[in-house]
């Protein structure tokens, strides 16, 4: 299995992705840089687990192609986790085992270091009934960063949880991914998440990019006056305004953001 | 007190009627009330039961009554779950299979009593084969409806982490089915039983069944009221057993079981 501690590049040509009558992605072009933090937002159904899907190999592009580190995609990408919405623990699994059974040979050591950088090392002998939701979460954590893959792709991870436990698992995310320096894709529908962890926001409408934007800002961050400008000048894009409009934007934004503000 | 009063209805109570009437019923029989030629005592039941068990033959009928009913339902159990297990993996094994196992399945296996005598003839197999038969579909109809049910994200999931075939199978889809495996085999070992008391009824050389067919004709009513006796613990039996694999296979499961 290709496993490292380095990101690998992700690289999206011309991909078009139909559903039957649908097109749900088109023509869509996207660079992600090794190590880079990607946080793509847009509204419902605009095909963001779509995407997701596309660079994990579970869907095949209708045209173009998706390169990981320049070689074609074709079945499923071996150097990507993904986490989904849900945990998806094995049920039957103490959260030991759920953890243990993704590796190709069990390595006790290496198990207990991935459940003790989640802080869940006293729980490993629990069934995953026995969990709260942000605790599961964490376990689906440790299971993806477990063989230290170069690519983690997170699918609306944290969108399940309440404010509080989302903002300790924001904060866990990105001092693993600063620590391990895999390439990290995130969508979400939190758009002050997208700009407290992502290098680059990326929106989608109507199956294009429609705004691609760097976020300079140092880390950890703190919700500046930059940060704002930044949040919602996304929701501005997302709400179909212009971002010429920034105090209008701004109102808007802060009240669509408020769950993080509580 | 308070505590005492809680192990009386938590403990005593539910005994209180069943007691009650073997009471009566014994108390009816001693006096004359009741004919023994129609129902025998408990204590006549009880006389029956030290008698032969005295004489022998008692545990051979049970082991007989027994071995026929286990090695039919192991029978019927193994090919219920293999082609359930089939079917819910493959589509072209469901494709194939289905269809024809759900007609066989409105066919009552009871009614092809006549016609297993027929092919079998009175020996042992006919009555293996009513069990096997009887048992092999609601394991069948369990297995497969377990598989299908499975939650297609934890089989994406195993999909995602690559993991080989048999850690799919083992790891996923048969912990996953289990619980409905499990009520399949608690159904199953309710259809046993009461295919076994059919089929000895008609025919047998040995067995509770003979026994109390036999008792019946010399009318001897406490050896037949002990076969039904017997008949109903080793039911009581198999329940218990499923009930225990069901509590110790299934710990992780937070509502633990549903009935069938
Ligand atoms: N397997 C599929 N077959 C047919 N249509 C699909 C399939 N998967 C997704 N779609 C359609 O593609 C569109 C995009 O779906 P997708 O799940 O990517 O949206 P999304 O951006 O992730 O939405 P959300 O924010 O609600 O999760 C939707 O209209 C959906 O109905
Ligand atoms: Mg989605």
């Amino acid at each position: 299995m290709a496993v490292g501690n380095k990101g690998v590049s992700v690289r999206l040509v011309g991909v078009q992705k139909v559903y039957g009558q649908r097109v749900v992605l088109d023509d869509l072009d996207l660079r992600i840089g090794k190590g880079e933090f990607i946080a793509i937002v847009g509204h419902s159904g605009t095909g963001k687990s779509t995407l997701l899907r596309l660079l994990a190999g579970l869907e095949q592009p209708t045209r173009g192609d998706v390169l990981i580190d320049d070689s074609p995609v074709t079945g499923l990408t071996p150097t990507a986790r993904v986490m989904f919405q849900d945990a998806r623990l094995l049920p039957w699994l103490s959260v030991f085992d759920n953890v243990a059974v993704v590796l190709p040979k069990p390595d006790k050591l290496q198990v207990e270091q991935a459940l003790d950088r989640v802080g869940l090392l006293e729980h490993r002998h629990r069934w995953p009934a026995q969990l709260s939701g942000g605790q599961r979460q964490r376990v689906a954590l440790a299971r993806a960063l477990v063989v230290r893959p170069p690519l983690l792709l997170l699918d609306e991870p944290l969108g399940a949880l309440d404010a509080l436990t989302r903002l300790e698992m924001q904060s866990l995310i990105e001092s693993l991914w600063r620590e391990e320096r895999f390439t990290a894709v995130l969508v979400t529908h939190d758009v002050s998440e997208a700009v407290r962890l992502a290098d680059r926001v990326i929106c989608i409408a109507d199956g294009r990019i429609s705004l691609d934007l760097e976020v300079p800002l140092p880390r950890p961050r703190e919700r500046s006056s930059s940060f704002l400008r930044l949040e919602s000048k996304v929701l501005a894009t997302i709400l179909g305004r212009g971002s010429a409009d920034d105090n209008e934007a701004h109102r808007v934004g802060s009240r669509g953001a408020a769950p993080m503000e509580a | 007190m308070s505590r005492w009063r809680m192990w009386f209805w938590n403990r005593v109570a539910p005994w209180v009627l069943p007691v009650a009437v073997l009471v009566i019923w014994q108390a009816l029989g001693s006096a004359g009330v009741i004919s023994r030629r129609i129902l025998p005592t408990p204590l006549g039941v009880v006389d029956a039961a030290l008698m032969l068990a005295r004489q022998g033959v008692l545990w051979t009928y049970i082991a007989t009554s027994a071995a026929r009913a286990f090695s039919g339902f192991f029978i019927g159990a193994t090919v219920g779950f293999t082609l359930g297990t089939l079917n819910g993996i493959s589509k072209k094994a469901s494709r194939l299979l289905d269809t024809p196992i759900q007609m066989i399945r409105t066919i009552p296996h009871l009614a092809l009593v006549p016609l297993v005598i027929v092919w079998f003839g009175i020996g042992e197999q006919a009555k293996v084969f009513l069990v096997a038969l009887g048992t092999a579909i609601p394991m069948y109809m369990n297995t497969y409806f377990g598989i299908q049910s499975l939650d297609p994200g934890l089989l994406e999931m195993a999909r995602v982490y690559r993991f080989s075939r048999l850690k799919m199978f083992g790891r996923v889809i048969l912990p996953g089915a289990l619980p409905s495996v499990l009520s399949g085999v608690r159904y199953s070992l309710g259809v046993m039983w009461v295919t076994l008391i059919v089929a000895e009824t008609i025919s047998a050389n040995s067995g509770i069944g003979y026994m109390v067919m036999n008792a019946q004709e010399f009318m001897q009513m406490n050896i037949v009221v002990l076969g039904v006796v017997l008949y109903a613990l080793l039911g009581k039996l198999s329940d218990v057993i499923a009930r225990v694999l069901e509590t110790r296979l299934l710990r992780w499961h937070p509502i633990g079981m549903q009935a069938v």
